[in-house]
């Protein structure tokens, strides 16, 4: 693809996701219609930014009209990664594998539950269930609930069940951290194992 | 094409930014360059300047620090795509770091480009799109991506060496293979949840996908495919036709294990 071609694709699409990111729900068609002479790099892109990057809210706290993720909360509150990052004394690539649960649940610290809670003025218990909510397998949950839905054709075996992600722990995160300063490391240790975690 | 009015306003916050920035390979500019919450595309920009001005160590400095900036997130990336496909625990963490390193060394050309103006704008998109041709290697490296005028190179999918150390297992529910005739594919094309038809969507030639978005994710009719994509009843079927056709040897070969090795 040429460069000036390359350039045009990356604004479409870029505008796509900006519609989508600010709750637009975009059309997929508007978009061919409007610029045939990308169709095929459009609908490239959107599979593969729905399926891949998209960061999506659990469905069982979106359809409850409350917490979506912790950049973005039902109340319309709006907060950047590097303000929270800042406000809970953490750093932004901690506070991304907060936002996208990749950190198991159990080794989180209840200081810092009770610190996004206050931070994002949400229910603490909204913000425990927020950061168990992905790749959990509890009976009655959203996940289990929609595999009870499923159509004949989505029976499980006729599809392979992709693998948990695997999780990292808190303090694991903490002492990797090249973002964290030592300073930072060093509150968090203290509190982790004033917890005993 | 339009420029809405949000680019514009980003790109004048980023502008003025950058011309705020202390003077170059001073120690408050390093600060600031290494501060977490400055603009990526802003060190785009610092670091395009640090290779026109020949500066080798404050080029290798900033693309570190990118680096470090994403790499978190970026690991996130390689862990979800892998988990799309059905994978042991110990081929997953060995792939991942593969991806990771793929598109660190994608990033890092991409970055060096004067030319590629639109890191200087939005990086994260243009990290999406980098993202994207790295997954889409991976899985025509891996067999797992149909392209038929493309060479699958003379390397041995890892998934598939990986299997031959593993122990024989019996199939469990999850690991069945599937045996789905034209009609079946069509049926599941049509009941899939969203997100398993878009992977399976991805794996599918470019001309092939918008057809398929359309219909089976849109929920459009093949008349009214036609009419946004400007093309006949007849080339809307056609293209059904092929991608469905596409689907079953993906599955068929999947199926066998062997991914054209």
């Amino acid at each position: 693809m040429h460069k000036k071609q390359e350039l045009s694709l990356l604004y479409i699409t870029a505008q796509y996701v900006a519609d989508v990111q600010t709750g637009r729900q975009p059309r997929l068609s508007d978009y061919l219609a409007r610029y045939p002479r990308y169709a095929d790099a459009i609908a490239d892109f959107v599979a593969y930014y729905h399926a891949v990057e998209e960061v999506r809210p659990s469905g069982e706290l979106a359809s409850a009209g409350t917490m979506t993720t912790l950049l973005a909360t039902a109340t319309g509150q709006r907060l950047t990664l590097s303000q929270i990052a800042a406000e809970l004394n953490l750093s932004i690539d901690i506070v991304l594998l907060l936002e996208q649960r990749a950190i198991v649940p159990a080794t989180i610290p209840h200081v810092l539950c009770e610190q996004i809670a206050i931070l994002l003025q949400q229910p603490s218990a909204m913000v425990q269930e927020y950061l168990c909510s992905l790749g959990q397998h509890q009976p009655g949950s959203a996940m289990q609930k929609r595999k009870q839905q499923r159509k004949v054709a989505e029976e499980g075996a006729d599809y392979p069940v992709p693998h948990v992600m695997d999780k990292l722990s808190f303090r694991a995160m903490v002492e990797t951290s090249l973002q964290l300063s030592a300073e930072q490391k060093s509150h968090w240790r203290t509190i982790l194992d004033a917890e005993g975690s | 094409m339009d420029i809405d009015m949000g680019v514009v306003e980003r790109r004048t916050v980023l502008a003025e930014l950058y011309s705020t920035l202390p003077p170059y390979a001073s120690a408050a500019f390093w600060s600031a360059v290494e501060d977490p919450t400055l603009p990526l595309e802003i060190l785009v920009k610092i670091l395009r300047t640090a290779i026109a001005s020949g500066d080798e160590q404050g080029r290798r400095r900033i693309m570190e620090w990118i680096i470090v900036r994403t790499q978190a997130t970026n690991l996130l990336w390689a862990q979800r795509v892998l988990q799309m496909l059905s994978l042991q625990a110990d081929e997953r963490s060995i792939l991942a770091r593969d991806l990771c390193a793929d598109l660190h060394e994608c990033m890092m050309r991409a970055l060096a480009d004067s030319e590629r103006l639109f890191w200087e704008e939005n990086f994260l998109h243009c990290l999406y799109f980098e993202r994207k041709h790295v997954y889409r290697s991976f899985l025509t490296r891996e067999g797992l991506w149909y392209k038929p005028s493309a060479s699958r190179g003379m390397r041995i999918p890892r998934t598939l060496v990986a299997s031959l150390d593993r122990l024989l297992q019996p199939q469990d529910r999850d690991h069945q293979p599937l045996e789905i005739e034209d009609e079946g594919v069509q049926r599941m094309f049509l009941s899939v949840e969203q997100s398993d038809l878009l992977q399976t969507v991805l794996c599918l030639p470019d001309k092939l996908k918008a057809v398929i978005l359309l219909i089976f994710w849109e929920g459009r009719s093949e008349k009214e495919a036609a009419q946004v994509l400007s093309i006949s009843d007849r080339t809307v079927r056609n293209r059904l036709r092929g991608a469905l056709k596409l689907l079953r040897s993906l599955l068929s070969s999947e199926s066998e294990g062997s991914f054209d090795a």
